[in-house]
């Protein structure tokens, strides 16, 4: 497997007024993103995961370190374009992402600014939506959708780009569970259909469960990196990061210290059912 | 107990004899009672949002009535203020109303245009900003240069400061880290614990109404689906899925671990509960089927 | 409620007036307003209000559409027509206490209200049959030559394409914030201009501010879907003339050619 996206000893410092002191919203990140991987960012408010994410496509530009996208320096200007096309980003706020009053001319607006010809664009179109399940609607007005379905336009926008990673800045944050379940079935199918590779950010834990890894930023800095397994049963350190664990783990853990003999690291309420029922 | 608010027969349509004509709420009637702290859960387009701004009469029904202590709040049209600075209404992201240059007069704002004098708006802004977690140091502030989660609290004080009898809160958490928001919501059960004021919060998030609401209204569909206490709720599980709301995680183990043969209530909703009762249950020895 | 607002004249159809392409739409507008403005003669104007006649007929829109459209210039139309007829001198007709009505005062009344009227439906009748995203397409490309003049012709497009995204958007958003300050007890029904425009001010900034947010937010998300400006950029829908507009363009300038002539 290759790396999609490599950062090395990444640090930025937001621009702060004058007399105060910037601090460090990043401070010596490393770590590298495999082609074809689902990767969640944790963290709470302020824990620089949002600023992570906005590295990996050259929306920021480090303060100091690099960041590789796709063997490409994010800080080379001319590659800016290609950087873009390749990781596609979906951000949180459903209204201000979208830019047409059109459902299929929103979808068209990334390839149209990426000059291609206007029958490619057509077919870019229709797969991108039939891809997020949203073909009905290619004459609809977007103001008029649920959140969860205007989140699928915008990954449907991303997709006509043909891009390689995705990342989602908390673009389930502002949804309900409904729409938070739509747009997680859509990331998941086009990462096992299209081999997509997914960067999601959030901080709702539950929707790590399917990720191949989960990395925790706090302060700046990577706190913890492993399988959802291995974050979710250090139970007592994910919680002194202001994280919460699964209600699955805390019954666990509450079971184990009641003499059970169960594990840790049962994740889904699948997971955890079969691993009480294996006690009876 | 003593009701404060009854909903009877509430419908309200958007947009008629438009194409656009829809209900959002149909033949609803509920009860809120003294000191109680209700949940109110239903997913998007269930009717919520249009329900509770009937509530502080910022919409009138289509028809149906809505009594605070028993007297129909449209009686009197033109005393609706009175109605909107007794129940207190905190929207969705309440952050996006802030406008004035500091925090203190924002959250004077409400008790301000209840024509109160000026050493009563002082107490109140005071009490109401400790209420909602804010340092006294942040009342001299800009609104716009918090972060997000303090500006919230701002917006929510700013409601509180009314001191309704009623407080409604529509979603208060969300968007929120996990941290942030187990701490609003303890906030938010201080204050009913302390004042006694009755809490009306409206939410998706099925586990955070089950740790905090005395009682349950669920919505679906512009209907009242269901309503009682959390543990009444829970156990009608398979209705609440079939109208595509969620259970509680712990109620969803409880619920296959009945379904594999155990002998537990499918109706738990807490961790500490669920644990106990497998605990003794294994200590029983019950034989599985 | 702000929401019940219908925004936005287009009536979608699929009649021959909304297949046309947006320029011929354009162009053929302002040929006739060019015709309107040329015309004297009664020969002219008859030829004036058949096509459009003819137009509103192809093009399927109500009548009842169309009246409305004048509605809120009806006062204007009164007012220009109740001037010229007491107030052009010429042969007197009619001579009550200090009025005189003349025999040019009632032809200029008649022809302005007529050309009033024309110019409007006419107008309309564009709106109507051209949704907001072929105008603005249709006109970036007339404008394209003035490009060379460095005017920011895609710059303007893309901004008057923006801002009919967002006007839905933020009209919820003032009907949120309306409610949301109603139910801290603000009022905004009532009391002098002066209150009322103070009491504007709770509504006003959080809208500013959020518009504001918006649009950082809005340029971020467009910047990473590559915009960098109109070089080399394609469209889905690109503009195509076809027979039906070479036609239609021909007969109004022909009809606007031919009053510039002759009347």
């Amino acid at each position: 497997m290759s790396t999609m996206i490599e950062t090395k000893d990444l640090t930025f410092a937001y621009p702060s007024a004058e007399g105060e002191r910037s601090t460090l919203a990043l401070d010596g990140v490393s770590l590298s993103i495999e082609k074809g991987s689902f990767v969640v960012i944790l963290g709470h408010n302020g824990s620089g995961k949002s600023t992570l994410a906005k590295m990996f496509n050259a929306v920021l530009l480090p303060s100091g370190g690099t960041v590789y996208v796709d063997g490409m320096d994010t800080g080379n200007e001319e590659l800016l374009l290609e950087i873009r096309r390749r990781v596609g980003m979906v951000f949180q706020n459903p209204d201000n992402q979208i830019v047409a009053n059109v459902v299929e001319e929103d979808v068209a607006f990334a390839p149209e600014n990426l000059g291609v010809p206007s029958a490619e664009i057509r077919v870019r179109v229709d797969r991108a939506l039939a891809a997020v399940g949203m073909e009905q609607f290619v004459q609809h007005a977007p103001h008029l959708l649920s959140g969860g379905q205007k989140q699928r336009i915008a990954i449907a926008g991303v997709l006509a780009m043909k891009p390689k990673c995705i990342v989602l800045d908390e673009a389930t944050a502002m949804l309900d569970p409904i729409g938070r379940s739509e747009v997680l079935s859509t990331i998941e199918r086009l990462h096992k259909q299209d081999g997509i590779t997914v960067v999601l950010i959030t901080h709702h834990m539950n929707e790590a469960e399917n990720a191949d890894r989960v990395i925790v930023m706090n302060d700046g800095r990577l706190a913890m990196d492993g399988t959802p397994r291995e974050v979710f049963s250090r139970k007592a350190e994910l919680e002194k990061l202001g994280l919460t664990v699964p209600d699955t783990v805390l019954l666990l853990d509450s079971l184990r210290q009641g003499g059970m003999d169960v594990p840790l690291d049962a994740v889904t309420v699948d997971e955890c059912v079969d691993a009480i029922m294996k006690n009876f | 107990m003593e009701e404060i608010i009854r909903v009877e027969n509430l419908t309200h349509t958007y947009g008629e004899g438009t194409p656009f004509c829809r209900s959002a709420a149909e033949n609803m009637s509920l009860s809120v009672y003294r000191g109680e702290f209700l949940g109110i859960i239903g997913h998007t387009g269930s009717g919520k949002s249009t329900m509770i701004q009937h509530l502080n009469g910022l919409l009138k029904p289509t028809s149906g009535h809505i009594y605070l202590e028993g007297k129909d709040i449209w009686e009197e049209p033109k005393k609706i203020r009175d109605v909107r600075f007794r129940v207190g209404l905190v929207f969705q992201y309440p952050e996006y109303q802030l406008f004035e240059d500091t925090v203190y007069r924002d959250i004077a704002f409400g008790p301000a245009n209840m024509g109160l004098d000026r050493d009563e708006i002082d107490r109140r802004v005071h009490a109401a900003a400790r209420f909602a977690g804010l340092s006294e140091e942040i009342l001299d502030k800009s609104p716009f240069a918090l972060s997000g989660g303090q500006k919230r609290r701002v917006a929510i004080a700013g409601v509180i400061a009314m001191e309704p009898e009623v407080l409604v809160l529509d979603e208060p958490t969300a968007g929120l880290d996990p941290q942030g928001r187990r701490e609003l919501l303890a906030n938010i059960r201080q204050y009913h614990k302390e004042r006694g004021t009755t809490i009306v919060l409206v939410s998706h998030s099925m586990d955070e109404i089950a740790q905090n609401a005395d009682r349950i209204v669920v919505l679906s569909d512009a209907h009242v689906l269901m309503s009682g206490t959390p543990r009444e709720v829970f156990s009608r599980g398979d209705e609440l899925l079939r109208a595509g709301l969620d259970v509680p995680q712990i109620t969803r183990v409880a619920m296959a671990l009945k379904a594999r043969g155990l002998a537990i209530d499918p109706a738990v909703y807490t961790v500490e509960e669920l644990s106990r009762a497998l605990l003794s249950l294994r200590k029983g020895d019950a034989v599985p089927c | 409620m702000l929401k019940d607002i219908t925004l936005g004249q287009y009536f979608p159809g699929n009649t021959l007036a909304h297949r046309l392409d947006p320029r011929t739409k354009l162009t053929v507008t302002v040929l006739y307003i060019v015709a309107l403005f040329s015309a004297h003669s009664v020969y002219a104007y008859a030829a004036l209000i058949l096509t459009l006649l003819v137009s509103v007929r192809v093009s399927r829109v109500g009548a009842k559409a169309l009246l409305r459209g004048l509605k809120p210039v009806l006062f204007i139309i009164a007012f220009t027509a109740i001037l010229n007829l007491f107030y052009t001198p010429g042969v007197e007709l009619v001579h009550f206490w200090i009025f005189r009505i003349t025999v040019e005062g009632v032809r200029t009344a008649v022809t302005m209200m007529a050309r009033i009227t024309l110019l409007i439906m006419g107008t309309f009748l564009l709106t109507y049959t051209t949704s907001p995203i072929h105008l603005t397409d249709g006109l970036e490309s007339l404008l394209g030559p003035l490009k060379k003049l460095r005017l920011p012709v895609h710059e303007l497009a893309m901004m008057m394409s923006i801002a009919l995204r967002f006007i839905p958007t933020l009209i919820e958003e003032t009907d949120k914030i309306m409610s949301a300050q109603k139910a801290r007890g603000a009022d905004f029904e009532s009391g002098s201009i002066f209150q009322r425009a103070k009491a504007l001010v709770p509504l006003l900034v959080p809208l500013f501010v959020s518009a504001f947010r918006r649009a950082d937010e809005l340029a971020t998300a467009m910047e990473c879907r590559c915009y960098h400006g109109g070089d080399g950029r394609t469209k889905l829908h690109e503009l195509h003339y076809a027979a039906r507009d070479y036609l239609v363009l021909l007969y109004y300038l022909a009809l606007a050619v031919g009053i510039m002539i002759l009347d």
